[in-house]
């Protein structure tokens, strides 16, 4: 038998890219046989003991990488060392162990076993390269957004007839055979599937399913317009078809902000075909709609969460606490005129929630969110009376990165709020996930810390409300999270429902 | 040197072994560099790692506020100057230690559960295993005289090998199988080095009945230093110390607590999802630990009734 073998030195890949490379050789027409490993002396003697151990691999050492080929008979096996360098460099140029392509093209066509693609591109060319991808083959995540309402209708088309994803645009969630994309949460695999165009919205409800015990299956982002009159819920409908087909999803749940009517009508006609029990979460939903497509219908993102374990597990629904002991005394430590309430988010979804808790109770609420330009907040306005912003809106990010990513601008306006003296408390979220900053709590509390001393330093107690998104799984944990709040004076909620059910009771009407 | 830098990369974590020492000027030679880690290491062959932010804390790794090393501009056999804080070397970033946090350590501690108990975690994990051969390899067939089946067989024998020297307590047969395994699978932590750490997440509690192995392994590794990769060597040498990763330790207490069965099974599937072969390998080696464990525990039991 003939081989060839070479030798790389010092020269480090982790056993992923090995495997790999291995298996991808033994493909190569005319090899017979191709093996890659480090140059440690029990991998030599194996080689040895097949008589495939020439001098320059038993001169190899613990660093350097073996290569042998054994090609087929007839054949010189010097012909394919290019060919399976090339596996190597075009992994790793500078001896690491991941890839790089240049275009999807490129990538499909050296791992073309591939059948997804995130796309995170500027706007103006995300389509071109979405459909690059789906036309491959491919499904696809699309994390961009300044992607035109007519491209979006065009993609979700296409994907729907391939029979594949299109997540996005503008989609930051999903957890996909157990692979968590962007934002996502690190969450136990389960048996409950998500279909969500609301990026926080489904990060909230799996983080609340994975605290209460039960697991994700699949958790399919749509992109935050997919609910709109123009684009019909094509993905929200495909998404609930593919989860119905999926054998390991028990129970399905719907998150979204509030959908046009037309569109939620055809949502709600698909959940009655889906065969499984569907919760259905949008906010503003119609309630008795919901029952009559036999849904089952959640008023809050911890209510869809708990409903969708109970259908799994046969119980009855958990339910929210907040600390009512807590309230009375933050309200009993108020100097008069103190009552409004500013909040400061970087969740949408999360920030909806809690103004509505607002709303519920008919307080005025400014905010950037809203639609009446009466109670409308641009980035630079003042906050008045009840207030909320959502830092994660267009306005504040245009430029720089999403407040998950850089806490700073809003960790800032923290401080501004502790000048006004009706502020009662300030509340805010501090999302975790794999793509979010790595301490979002940590660069906060100086901030909070010098807002609570702007305070005291005015003779008033500043109530300051946080609630962390995540996991203990999630790097940083959701428990280190909350002791750095904790530590730092601040009253830490359990969910975003409790959030907004927490700041609904403390700014309660007198009567 | 604690002054925080604004341009500096902000260190998230760090063991010990950098912040204990953080006065101390060192000359690091660059070792290796995978996507999310770089071991350097200092003159007395000692190594020392920077993990991106994504991975969890491990020994004598400090995690960097970094998605990844892909821009850094370095390269292996290249020597770092470096103290605490100040740079590591031209075009490198300086780094922030000023809110570092201490890597908490964390002990395993399977050795004190009862033999019910370890029964039960090691069917656990048994049934998690099923379709995870070691090595990523199954048991090839007789026929089979591909390479690669000859590196799964010569695993499993090696495995097997450690197995009997450990349960009959056989030192000579022990370091015979030291020579068998250490070293042998393809990835920079070789299948059987990654399934003797399993094994040490056992052993290496003074309270276990294989205790004896560990200094049998420490001596093993101070004699052979050059048996397998720097990387794994390390991995080994913090194991001999009961000192793992996180993630490992938490998967370990899971398994021999009396917690939820679904908070188990997470961490069995972090632990899992550790490298192509490595996180199966390493619970395949807990799994032989916890065996081993209860029958050495039988033995010793039926010996002193003797």
């Amino acid at each position: 038998m003939s081989i060839t073998a070479v030798v790389k030195k010092n020269t480090y890949f982790d056993s992923v890219s090995l495997m790999r490379i291995s298996t991808q050789a033994n493909t190569i027409e005319g090899i017979e046989q191709a093996f890659v490993a480090m140059g440690t002396e029990m991998n030599k003697a194996v080689l040895d003991n097949l008589n495939l151990l020439d001098d320059q691999l038993r001169a190899a050492g613990t660093g350097d990488l073996m290569m042998v080929v054994v090609p087929a008979p007839g054949l010189d096996g010097g012909q394919f060392i290019g060919q399976i360098e090339q596996l190597l460099t075009a992994k790793a140029p500078t001896g690491d162990s991941d890839i790089v392509y240049k275009t999807i093209a490129g990538a499909k066509e050296a791992i073309p076993e591939a059948n997804f693609a995130v796309i995170a591109v500027n706007g103006a060319f995300a389509a071109s390269e979405a459909r690059k991808a789906l036309n491959g083959g491919l499904n696809v995540m699309l994390f961009s957004d300044n992607v035109s309402v007519e491209d979006e209708i065009s993609l979700k088309q296409l994907a729907h007839d391939k029979g594949l994803l299109m997540m996005g645009p503008d989609c930051g969630t999903a957890i996909i055979n157990n692979v968590g994309l962007a934002f996502s949460n690190n969450v136990r695999p389960g048996y409950i599937g998500v279909v969500a165009a609301s990026g926080t919205g489904s990060q909230e409800v799996s983080v609340q399913i994975h605290a209460l015990g039960a697991g994700i299956s699949q958790l399919i982002g749509t992109g935050g317009r997919d609910l709109s009159a123009e684009v019909g819920g094509i993905m929200m409908i495909d998404g609930i078809r593919m989860l119905a087909a999926d054998p390991d999803t028990k129970v399905i749940t719907l998150v979204s902000k509030p959908p046009a009517p037309e569109t939620e009508a055809k949502v709600l006609e698909e959940i009655a075909k889906a065969g499984k029990p569907v919760v259905v979460y949008f906010i503003g939903g119609d309630e008795e709609a919901v029952a009559k497509a036999g849904g089952h219908f959640a008023a809050s993102s911890f209510s869809a969460a708990a409903q969708a374990v109970a259908l799994l597990d046969g119980g009855s629904p958990a339910e929210t606490n907040i600390d009512a002991e807590r309230i009375a005394a933050v309200r009993a430590n108020a100097q008069e005129g103190q009552q409004y309430i500013r909040g400061l988010f970087c969740g949408g979804t999360l920030a909806d929630e809690s103004m509505y808790a607002l709303l519920a109770d008919d307080h005025q609420v400014y905010s950037n969110m809203g639609k009446d330009p009466a109670f409308r907040l641009g980035p630079n306005d003042q906050s008045r009376e009840h207030s909320f912003l959502d830092f994660g809106e267009d306005e504040f990010t245009n430029g720089r990165p999403h407040p998950m990513i850089d806490p700073s601008l809003r960790a800032q306006r923290v401080a501004a709020e502790a000048e006004d003296p009706s502020v009662l408390a300030i509340v805010m979220d501090f999302v975790l996930g794999y793509g979010a900053h790595e301490d979002p709590v940590g660069a906060t509390i100086p901030y909070i810390k010098q807002a609570k001393e702007t305070a005291a330093a005015q003779g008033r107690e500043l109530e300051i409300i946080g609630y962390v998104l995540g996991t203990d799984a999630d790097a940083p944990s959701r428990q280190a999270q909350i002791k750095q709040l904790l530590d730092a004076g601040v009253t830490v909620t359990a969910s975003s429902t409790a959030t907004g059910q927490t700041i609904r009771a403390l700014a309660a009407k007198e009567n | 040197m604690t002054q925080k830098d604004a341009g500096a990369i902000r260190v998230v974590s760090a063991d010990g072994v950098w912040l204990d020492d953080a006065h101390k000027p060192r000359r690091l030679v660059v070792d290796s560099i995978y996507h999310r880690a770089i071991n350097l290491q200092d003159e007395q062959g000692e190594l020392f790692t920077f993990a991106a932010r994504a991975l969890d804390d491990a020994p004598r790794t400090a995690r960097l506020d970094v998605h990844d090393f892909t821009t850094w501009p370095i390269h292996p056999g290249q020597y770092l100057n470096m103290t605490r804080g100040q740079t590591l070397g031209e075009q490198l970033p300086m780094l922030d230690w000023s809110a570092a946090r201490r890597r908490p350590r964390r002990i395993p501690a399977v050795a004190q559960a009862s033999s019910e108990v370890l029964e039960r975690a090691a069917s656990v994990l048994c049934r998690a295993l099923e379709q995870r051969p070691l090595g990523g390899a199954a048991k090839p067939s007789p026929g089979d005289t591909s390479i690669a089946a000859h590196f799964a067989r010569s695993m499993y024998q090696a495995a097997d090998a450690l197995h009997l020297a450990v349960i009959n307590r056989d030192s000579a047969r022990l370091q015979q199988a030291f020579d068998a395994a250490i070293g042998l699978g393809p990835g920079s932590t070789p299948s059987l080095d990654d399934f003797l750490t399993g094994i040490l997440l056992v052993a290496s509690h003074s309270d276990s009945s294989m205790h004896f192995m560990v200094d049998q392994l420490r001596g093993y590794l101070r004699r052979h230093p050059a048996k397998t990769t720097s990387v794994s060597r390390a991995m080994l040498t913090a194991a001999l110390n009961a000192d793992f990763s996180t993630t490992l330790v938490r998967v370990a207490n899971a398994l021999v607590s009396s917690g939820a069965e679904n908070e188990t099974d997470f961490w069995i599937n972090a632990a899992l999802g550790i490298g192509h072969s490595s996180g199966s390998d390493i619970l395949t080696g807990l799994l032989a630990g916890l065996e081993m464990e209860q029958e050495l525990r039988g033995y010793l039991c039926l010996s002193q009734q003797w």
